[in-house]
């Protein structure tokens, strides 16, 4: 058994939204990114925390950019998957897809 | 309020509590997200990040007080009761237990407080709580012949295995500094002398949980510290190699 199933739901969707942006995944679009692709309202605390635990577990690792006038002088902090997060996230997610194969859960049969 | 200067002022808030790099991305996500936010929102928002980030500290802290004492003095009272009545003793007066149930209340301190801050899977949390189980049974039974020698063979083997992994091998080194700073803290305080006839009684027992609160805070000043720097923080070469 491998320890993809560590993975909680929210963390899976914080990594998928990272992957999904690519170079630009802060904070707020990581939180707008989660809302319009997951339909979910997400709270700063809870997107903050699980970033963090992400970030301890070795999945992400982040860098700052450039400070810029709307965030007062502030840096983003910008977020990327490490090769042990990526085959996590794809652990997961082929897990989730082996076990949809042949249902039609979706009105459209996997597989 | 000033936009620039309540931002200020809330940055050096969550600097306590997230440090520098985590604070200025808070506050300056906060101010891109929102930036036409009135003061109590804003301040609400940010009480909430301090909450959310620090609540297991504070936590921590008031659950090891509390624990550290009860699990070191509970099993060696009741070790002392029962142990006692079937002729399990020494000859000659009750046993001098202070060294054992101090090193006890030290090491459940720390267990207690890696268990709520680190979390059941934190590699910390295991050592700690290892050798805080030893610690118990060290003081439930030292008194019996030759169960020192056992209980150093126990110490021996503990420390044989966790040395041989390298991540455990930092925890150790966390928990053994933890415990020293802790040590000197309470030494030091119980070094005060508070006069009975003096105080209240109310007073004394308020005094010596003063004590046991500013120990733990040494001991979780000490251990978040060193955690943050020998097994929260990947190195350069391992962010290097992971990307």
């Amino acid at each position: 058994m491998n320890n993809a199933s560590s993975l909680g739901e929210f963390e899976q969707i914080v990594l998928l939204a990272i992957l999904r942006l690519g170079d630009s995944a802060y904070g707020v679009s990581i939180r707008s990114e989660i809302e319009s692709c997951a339909r979910r309202k997400t709270s700063p605390g809870a997107l903050y925390t699980t970033l963090e635990r992400l970030e301890r577990k070795g999945l992400l690792t982040a860098w700052s950019g450039e400070p810029t006038p709307e965030r007062g002088g502030r840096a983003k902090r910008f977020y990327k998957l490490t090769k042990d997060g990526r085959s996590r996230i794809i652990d997961a997610q082929s897990a989730f897809s082996r076990l949809l194969t042949g249902l039609n859960v979706l009105g459209e049969s996997h597989g | 309020m000033d936009r620039d200067v309540r931002a200020n002022i809330a940055e050096w808030i969550l600097r306590r509590v997230v440090g520098h790099a985590r604070a200025s991305e808070l506050v300056g996500d906060q101010l891109e997200a929102h930036p036409g936010q009135g003061n109590l929102r804003f301040w609400l928002s940010i009480g909430w990040l301090v909450i959310l980030f620090s609540w297991r500290r504070f936590v921590g802290i008031l659950a090891a007080t509390i624990s550290g004492v009860l699990l070191a003095w509970i099993p060696f009272a009741w070790a002392l009761t029962r142990l006692w009545a079937i002729e399990l003793r020494p000859a000659g007066p009750p046993p001098n237990g202070g060294p054992y149930i101090a090193a006890s209340v030290l090491l459940w301190n720390a267990a207690v407080f890696f268990l709520i801050r680190f979390g059941f899977r934190s590699d910390l949390t295991w050592v700690s709580l290892s050798w805080a189980f030893l610690s118990t049974f060290a003081v439930c039974t030292f008194w019996i012949p030759n169960v020192n020698l056992s209980i150093l063979i126990a110490a021996i083997a503990l420390f044989l295995l966790f040395v041989r992994n390298p991540q455990n091998r930092r925890a150790l080194l966390v928990l053994v500094s933890t415990i020293v700073s802790g040590g000197i803290t309470m030494y030091v305080l119980f070094k005060i002398p508070i006069n009975p006839r003096s105080l209240p009684s109310n007073w004394i027992l308020a005094m010596v949980l003063l004590q046991l609160t500013l120990t733990v805070v040494a001991e979780c000043s000490a251990a978040s510290f060193l955690h943050k720097l020998l097994l929260a923080a990947p190195s350069p070469a391992q962010i290097e190699s992971s990307l």
